[in-house]
């Protein structure tokens, strides 16, 4: 809208990934499975899975999440 | 990190979740403001941290569900104050040390000077005393400025003096003054003549008219730096020559002299050593005595001590005749205190021949030495002489 950045619309899902050794999740709203094979959370357009292996929440609270582990991908539902 | 450090401190919990909804749990209780961390899935339960406030309200909100929570570790300074249960002495002890340790440190207990050589320490100690520093002072009442001062103005030799407190150690530094050189006092005319004979090596005429130069052979009396300026003009000659001059001393020593004779009695010593150190010594049952081979018998499978004996001899003074090699240091000895009685304190020993020679009477020692010195010495000025 107006050329403003996605961002400042506000309540968009946005991943952002550390090569494939870390994510932050933010503007999620809450988790909807969590296995060992990968965390899904949802969102406000659909669901978003993050998959890999000795994935670890480090950090979690109402709106961002810190994921630790080796990660192999990240897919939209 | 912050978070961490605080967390360590408030004290966290690990859980474990196990049971049906687990993701709805966890929901709930971010959706509750509780914070939790480092979450991970184990198989059909998933473990996380959670501080010790938030743990109670998360097992409020847990009952909800068809979970059961199980708590692993506990960790933080609350978890390990509360294992120290009812122990109130420990804790009282704990306290009172930790005050005993900050009254203490309002303290001055060590005192510590350096710097002192000719003036004593223990003369700086008594005027700090009376200035009432001294261990045990308060911190606080010390004015180190003042107190480098008072020390300063205690004793003339002091140049500097300074005070520096470094926790409980009041540290005075004294730098004590150089001897100030010798103010001149001015003479009447004269000349300066060699003392001794030699060969210059260096001549440096502070006033009037050198003579000679670096490299001249000087007799004694010969003179060195006139202060006859010539045209009736007279001046106080001054200067430094110095030379090298050759010394020869000789001393006789006879062969008969003060000894420590034999005088045929003797007896046993016994001491013991335990290690290797004596702890029953003997006491030497003469004045003077010499002591002959020592025997050791050891006990060193059973003990590790040692008794050990020796044949104690008698001596006493008498006169007889020394051997030579005792006749040799005396001569030396007597020639040796010529040449330290002798010679300038100044000079400088370039070369030095130690000589001996021996007759029926005795031994002769004869020193030769070659000597860097100053030769200048004052003399009434020499009338012109006319050519």
């Amino acid at each position: 809208m107006m050329g403003m950045p996605m961002e400042t619309e506000g309540g968009i899902l946005k991943v952002t990934m550390l090569g494939h050794r870390r994510a932050l999740i933010e503007n999620h709203r809450g988790v909807y499975a969590y296995t060992e094979k990968g965390i899904t959370l949802i969102g406000s357009e659909g669901l978003v899975s993050v998959m890999g292996t000795d994935l670890e929440i480090r950090m979690l609270d109402r709106e961002r999440m810190l994921v630790d582990g080796y990660i192999t991908g990240a897919t939209y539902e | 990190m912050a978070a961490n450090i605080w967390n360590s401190i408030a004290g966290y919990v690990i859980i474990n979740i196990e049971g049906a909804y687990i993701e709805r749990l966890i929901n709930s209780i971010t959706q509750s403001g509780i914070e939790i961390w480092n979450l991970k899935r184990h198989g059909g339960c998933i473990r996380l941290c959670v501080g010790v406030g938030g743990f109670y309200r998360l097992r409020t909100i847990a009952r909800e569900y068809p979970c059961r929570i199980r708590i692993l570790e506990k960790h933080g300074l609350t978890v390990a104050l509360c294992h120290m249960g009812n122990r109130y002495v420990m804790a009282f002890g704990w306290i009172l040390a930790l005050g005993a340790l900050i009254m203490a440190s309002r303290f001055v207990w060590i005192i510590d000077i350096e710097g002192c050589s000719e003036v004593k320490q223990e003369q700086v100690q008594q005027v700090l005393q009376d200035s009432g520093v001294s261990p045990g002072a308060r911190r606080g009442r010390l004015d180190t400025a003042a107190i480098a001062d008072s020390v300063m103005a205690s004793d003339s030799r002091i140049a500097w003096a300074g005070a520096q407190l470094t926790g409980v150690v009041l540290q005075i530094s004294v730098r004590e003054a150089a001897e100030g050189a010798d103010i001149y006092q001015a003479g009447g005319p004269c000349s300066i003549f060699a003392s001794h004979s030699g060969v210059i090596t260096s001549i440096t005429a502070l006033s009037g008219k050198p003579k000679v130069n670096a490299g001249d052979a000087v007799q004694a009396g010969d003179e060195l730096i006139s202060g006859n300026l010539g045209g009736g003009i007279q001046a106080e000659a001054r200067g430094i020559v110095a030379a090298e001059v050759l010394h020869r001393y000789a001393y006789y020593a006879p062969w008969e002299q003060e000894l420590l004779i034999p005088t045929g009695q003797s007896c046993t010593g016994v001491w013991i050593e335990f290690l290797g150190k004596t702890v029953v010594p003997c006491i030497p049952p003469y004045d003077e005595y010499r002591l002959g081979e020592v025997q050791r018998h050891t006990f060193a499978s059973i003990l590790p001590i040692t008794i050990c004996s020796a044949e104690y001899s008698e001596l006493s003074e008498g006169r007889g005749l020394a051997p030579a090699t005792k006749l040799m240091e005396v001569a030396r000895a007597g020639a040796e205190a010529q040449m330290y009685e002798e010679l300038p304190a100044e000079a400088t020993i370039i070369s030095k021949e130690t000589a001996y020679s021996a007759d029926d009477g005795g031994m002769t020692c004869t020193i030769e030495l070659v000597a860097e010195q100053n030769i200048a010495m004052m003399g009434d000025i020499l009338p012109d002489v006319q050519q």
